[in-house]
């Protein structure tokens, strides 16, 4: 194991692919995330093959994901947004399963670097400008200008709500990859003291197990965080408050 | 901090478009349609059979309140016939006891009768008996046959004075 | 709950007395009624829990992780295009400065509008609660 407790989050190039001009290795994030869509679609379609009228324990919990994110979708962005029900649902399942994974010892956090967690932020964030102008046209600039406010006050207000609107997907990002890596690191750190301190490091150990369960509530925390608050960047879109 | 190592972007957005994208058409032409099947069809089912539960309850209740109507009628029905028996069987027990009594009082009379004739012919032989018996005493005792006027009176009087007649 | 068939409604079944001559048998002495309204309160119930669920309170501990990274991308927007605008143009530090208040205050306002999302989405639960 490295000694470094951020050596974790380095990308390896396993195969060296470069395709137009761009780097497209094969990297231990990009397996990752393969595993990531094998184990969602392994989950999503074996457990459905039965399609059972009464269903089993793994029937059950794939028909549980869907309704807590059809719920979701529902409660904070209405029906009309169930059409981007299929994206909100991949976006939870596939962060859900990127930080899970992550947890299994020697394995790779996808969720745990910026670039992907900004990458799929930014694709909301521009989905969801887009939806904004697609349905209500220029009136979309409206959710900059509070109603009632004086002239002199949108003067300060807009330059405000703008930059609250451009900073949704940097926190959005952030949030999820300081929690993962955060997390991570202190599991390593804790690791760390585990084999360093011999005998003595049952204390840590105790408390790298409690850590390990606070990190799995994180992380189901994270992924639904990640996908609600889409949902709720799509409500502004679709009804522009 | 190897997450702000430039050089690794560009594969690692490559990968996330590629298997995302696969995710998500899988998810939304594949997976999700099946689950959304599932859901629906149960839930009509359900819908169903809670109707039909209803529509079977409901029948219920009109076959009970059909059963206690007819029962109500067969039991007024029974009630009337009971009646009716009874009187019947009444009247046609007062008749023949009747009936009886009649054939009873009858032999009776007849009876008493027969009992009559019988006794008027003993006592015409007691007479008679009486008479003879009279007579021979008389012969014996005094060598003479006694007056028939005499006899006749005293036994007239005795049997007069013994109730018989 | 009690349920239907077994020694329950048996019993009820066969307590029906032999109607005899001229006894008058109370209808309710049998009280199938008890059985059938029964049977009708099972399916309301069941009615009632195959309507369609609203959402469970999920999202409340989410909330307070929100707040906090909220305010900190605020103020690292305005550190950040501060930074640039001013060595594009020149004006060291104060676009920065005017940024860094900006920023801020935009935070806020994504707090703040969190917290009012989250109060009207639980008013619209506890609303939802009510009318039941």
């Amino acid at each position: 194991m490295a000694q470094n407790p951020l050596d974790q989050f380095k990308i390896n190039r396993i195969v060296e692919i470069q395709a137009g001009g761009i780097d497209a290795s094969f990297t231990n994030s990009a397996a990752w995330m393969v595993v990531a869509l094998v184990v969602i679609s392994a989950f999503m379609i074996m457990g459905m093959r039965q399609k059972s009228l009464v269903p089993g324990r793994w029937q059950s919990m794939v028909e549980m994901s869907y309704e807590l994110v059809a719920n979701m979708i529902k409660d904070t962005a209405g029906s009309e947004a169930q059409r981007y029900f299929p994206f909100i649902f991949s976006l939870f399942t596939f962060i859900l399963a990127c930080n899970l994974l992550g947890m299994i010892p020697y394995s790779f956090t996808v969720t745990s670097h910026i670039a992907v967690t900004f990458a799929m932020s930014a694709f909301v964030f521009i989905g969801v400008t887009i939806i904004g102008f697609a349905r209500h046209g220029l009136g979309y600039t409206k959710l900059f200008a509070p109603e009632g406010a004086s002239p002199i006050l949108l003067v300060i207000l807009i330059p405000i709500e703008i930059i609250s609107y451009f900073i949704r997907p940097i926190s959005l990002s952030v949030r999820l990859f300081a929690n993962m890596m955060a997390g991570h690191t202190m599991l390593k750190v804790f690791a760390g003291f585990v084999i360093s301190l011999g005998m003595a490091g049952i204390v840590p150990l105790a408390f790298m197990v409690a850590l390990t369960g606070l990190e799995v509530i994180v992380a189901i925390l994270q992924a639904y965080i990640f996908s609600i608050l889409a949902c709720i960047y799509l409500n502004d879109a679709i009804h522009l408050h | 901090m190897p997450q702000l190592e430039f050089a690794d972007f560009a594969p690692q957005l490559v990968w996330l478009a590629i298997t995302f994208g696969l995710l998500w058409i899988l998810m939304a032409r594949v997976a999700l349609p099946r689950v959304s099947d599932v859901l629906l069809s149960r839930e009509q089912r359900i819908t169903n059979d809670l109707d039909a539960a209803e529509r079977l309850n409901n029948e219920a209740q009109e076959a009970l309140k059909a059963y206690e109507t007819a029962l109500a009628e067969a039991r007024a029905k029974a009630n009337a016939l009971a009646v009716e028996t009874r009187a019947k069987v009444q009247t046609e027990a007062e008749a023949a006891q009747a009936e009886a009594e009649a054939r009873l009082a009858e032999r009776a009379a007849e009876a008493e009768a027969q009992i009559q004739a019988a006794r008027n012919e003993a006592m015409g032989n007691v007479r008679e008996i009486a008479s003879a018996a009279a007579t021979g005493v008389v012969t014996q005792l005094l060598g003479d046959v006694p007056d028939d006027a005499a006899l006749n009176a005293v036994l007239d009087a005795e049997l007069a004075n013994a109730g018989v007649n | 709950m009690t349920a239907l068939g077994g020694t329950h409604y048996g019993a009820r079944a066969f307590k029906v007395p032999i109607p005899g001559i001229g006894q008058e048998v109370g209808l309710d002495e049998r009280d199938p009624d008890g059985a059938l309204s029964e049977i009708e309160t099972r399916i309301q119930q069941a009615r009632a829990e195959n309507e369609p669920k609203t959402e469970q309170n999920y999202s409340s501990a989410g909330v307070a992780f929100r707040i906090g990274v909220d305010l900190i991308s605020g103020v690292a927007f305005g550190v950040v295009v501060g930074l640039a605008l001013d060595s594009w143009l020149d004006t060291t530090p104060w676009m920065m400065i005017l940024l860094i208040l900006l920023g801020t205050a935009a935070g806020i306002r994504n707090v703040i509008r969190t917290a009012a999302l989250e109060t009207e989405r639980q008013n619209r639960q506890n609303k939802q609660r009510d009318n039941r």
